[in-house]
């Protein structure tokens, strides 16, 4: 006896075709199966499909990570081999705390000015990420494959910013990079090869939610009058343009009008005057302090203490949660490095794998990691080169999210940089740092800016 | 057996028909994560014309943390209003500037909004019903309220006879101007004639108040008044670091 044959029969019987309640059910299923055709069972099969995937749940909306640092933990955790060495180092010269302002860098300037690129040089180049990179850079952060099950609420409250969605990021020859969309994070550099390398950076959020409102005004009587005005204002028009012309003087009133609203002449004048740009091109030593959440033994020497570890902890997350961190990628001698997340150092070092090769470790932290609209939000940027060999033409390209508003004037660099920042047009500003000078082993540097939350 | 030996076999038998139902169903339902047919969740069934609560109610039926949860919402009214909110028994004492409150999602909050305009003894009585919550980070809870703002063209107009509706919404991060808030005005545009608001927010962002200012002297029967009146929280301006949201059930 067939089982499930049987029970598909009652099953029929139960949908009309069932004729006498006295008759032997099992006869009773053959002989209505039978007597159904076999397009019959074809549209049943066919109209229960549509049924139940007509009823599935919707997806989840788009959710948001609980902590952001685990979004660049898993870009090089998940797959790729995580190396962790003791690259702490110890002899480290104690970098500079003097804080210069980064002047604004010319188009023609922009040319990168690092020396020891060889002859069989690479333009345009695109080098995919690591393998754990790829997870990132192709995955919205929100999203359910990225493996954080526990998010809760969808991700409109987040502004997320990094990775290279859309056109593939690409270097011309004239150095001008191609596809770097809104919100694309990319780093770009050169190897000693003489490759230049684009490589995306990790997708990170940030939680600064903005409100606005759509409003409607009913009201019956508003739209009687709207008629009565428009047939009343053509009737007075006519009448009075024929009868008597008072033109003269509503012209001058419009004229006082436009003439109040065109002469800000001085304004201008007084923006263009020489004066203001040699502000901006003057060099402006800063012998500043660290903010509290920077004055860290990492951040200011490079040299990992222990007992700060809590404190950095915290700081770096607010980092990764707040903007798109550039993730200094590094490869050396064509090979691709390696961004390795270790447990026993902050940051990201990044590496080929190979021992004794060249590595640069890059720290971001921020002030905070939640805003509202009109708060600034600070960000330092600590690298170091930690390997054996020079590190040259280190490059960090932002491209800040619609709602960050760069701070003019306010990015500071402790290392000879150049520095622009230039209107993307969708109404933010693209960050970005050339290191003019090649990183020496256990050499590094601070970088330094503000952003406005619009 | 179950074979049919008397005459030609059908193409498709019933053990062939239940094995196909059974592989639908496997398939439907291992494709449910992936399965986008019905597009994001929006209100489009609704309108913002419906009764006040209406909408937050069949809200709560979709999923998420929303039943008992209590959102942080501030109503601010203009410079020099005073405002109130209704409980049991009447209205309360009439601040100024603004209340920080918990509200509960599809409860209808009615307040009392007085001493604004030209004209003394104007009154009006307007209704927040809040019909989605945020998802802060742990903490920052009252930080991060559902703004609500009184805006005194808006309580002119109701005062006059008009019915003002206005949906808050949460920007989509995607469609953001790149526009700074002067003096933290909350944005808003006027729908299109003949549009519903409520659809217009569906489209740049995702509803989560709804704010309604009508010129009519509510009654005892009407909803936020009386023993209609929602649970809410008052929030101390003075100790929000200090105070707690409490939690709804984890729905996931």
């Amino acid at each position: 006896m067939n089982t499930s044959g049987a029970n598909f029969g009652f099953w029929i019987s139960d949908c009309g075709l069932r004729t006498s309640p006295t008759r032997n059910p099992q006869s009773e299923i053959r002989n209505s199966a039978a007597a159904l055709p076999v397009w019959w069972r074809y549209v049943l099969v066919a109209a229960a499909t549509l049924i139940l995937c007509s009823c599935q749940a919707l997806p989840p909306l788009p959710l948001p990570p609980q902590d952001g640092q685990s979004a660049a933990a898993d870009a090089t955790t998940s797959e790729s081999p995580v190396v962790v060495s003791d690259s702490s180092p110890q002899n480290a010269p104690v970098a500079t705390m003097e804080l210069t302002e980064t002047r604004e860098l010319s188009a023609q300037e922009i040319t990168p000015t690092f020396s020891f690129r060889p002859p069989n040089v690479v333009i345009g180049q695109t080098i995919q990420p690591a393998v754990g990179d790829e997870s990132t850079a192709q995955c919205n952060c929100a999203c359910n494959s990225c493996g954080r099950p526990s998010w809760i609420g969808p991700g409109d409250e987040y502004l997320c910013d990094g990775g290279d969605f859309g056109l593939p990021a690409g270097v011309r020859a004239d150095w001008t990079v191609d596809g770097v969309e809104q919100e694309d994070t990319v780093a770009h550099y050169d190897t000693v090869s003489g490759n230049v390398i684009v490589t995306p950076s990790n997708r990170v959020c940030i939680y600064a939610p903005r409100f606005a409102a759509v409003r409607r005004v009913e009201s019956v009587a508003a739209e009687e009058r709207r008629l009565l005005i428009g047939v009343a204002e053509d009737d007075l028009n006519l009448a009075n343009a024929r009868k008597a012309q008072p033109v003269a003087h509503l012209t001058q009133r419009h004229a006082v009008a436009i003439d109040l609203g065109e002469q800000p002449a001085n304004l201008f004048r007084s923006r263009q005057q020489a004066g203001g740009l040699e502000d901006l091109l003057a060099t402006i030593d800063v012998k500043s302090t660290l903010a509290a959440y920077a004055a860290l033994q990492i951040i200011r020497t490079g040299e990992v203490v222990g007992s700060e570890k809590s404190k950095l902890e915290r700081s770096v997350q607010n980092a990764v949660t707040w903007s798109g961190d550039q993730a200094v990628q590094v490869v050396f001698e064509n090979k691709q490095a390696i961004a390795a997340v270790g447990v026993k150092q902050p940051g990201i070092v990044y590496e080929n794998g190979e021992p004794s090769s060249p590595r640069l470790r890059l720290v971001k932290i921020a002030s905070t990691n939640h805003a509202l609209p009109g708060e600034e939000v600070e960000f330092t940027l600590r690298f170091d080169n930690i390997g054996d060999q020079v590190i040259g033409n280190v490059t960090i390209v932002d491209n800040l999210a619609t709602r960050l508003e760069y701070e003019s004037q306010s990015a500071k660099s402790s290392t000879a940089a150049g520095f622009s920042a230039v209107p993307n047009g969708e109404g933010s500003t693209v960050l970005r740092w050339e290191i003019k000078d090649p990183v020496k082993p256990a050499d590094g540097g601070i970088l330094q800016f503000t952003c406005r939350v619009r | 057996m179950t074979t049919d030996s008397r005459g030609e076999r059908p193409i498709l038998d019933r053990a062939q028909a239940a094995g196909l139902l059974r592989l639908a169903v496997l398939v439907c339902l291992t494709s449910g994560l992936t399965a986008d047919a019905q597009g994001p969740p929006v209100h489009w069934l609704h309108a913002g014309a419906m009764p006040p609560g209406a909408i937050g109610s069949q809200r709560l039926l979709r999923d998420g943390p929303l039943s008992g949860y209590f959102q942080p919402v501030r109503v601010r009214a203009p410079k020099g209003a005073r405002i109130s909110l209704a409980e049991e028994g009447g209205f309360g004492a009439p601040q100024p500037d603004s209340l920080l409150l918990g509200m509960q999602i599809a409860g209808v909050y009615r307040f009392r909004v007085t001493e604004f305009g030209s004209e003394p003894g104007q009154e009006v009585f307007p209704t927040v019903e809040v019909i989605d919550r945020l998802y802060p980070p742990a903490g920052l809870a009252l930080r991060y309220p559902i703004p609500v703002e009184l805006t005194a063209e808006e309580l002119e107009l109701a005062a006059r006879g008009n019915f003002v509706t206005r949906v808050i919404y949460l920007e989509d991060p995607n469609q953001a101007l790149p526009t700074s808030q002067k003096n933290g005005e909350q944005p808003w545009a006027e729908a299109p004639q003949g549009a519903d608001p409520l659809v217009v927010a569906d489209e740049l962002g995702r509803p989560v108040a709804i704010l309604r200012i009508g010129g009519r002297v509510p009654t005892a029967n009407d909803s936020g008044c009386g023993q209609s009146a929602p649970p809410v929280i008052r929030y101390d301006e003075a100790n929000v670091d200090a105070a707690v949201v409490p939690s709804s059930y984890q729905s996931r």
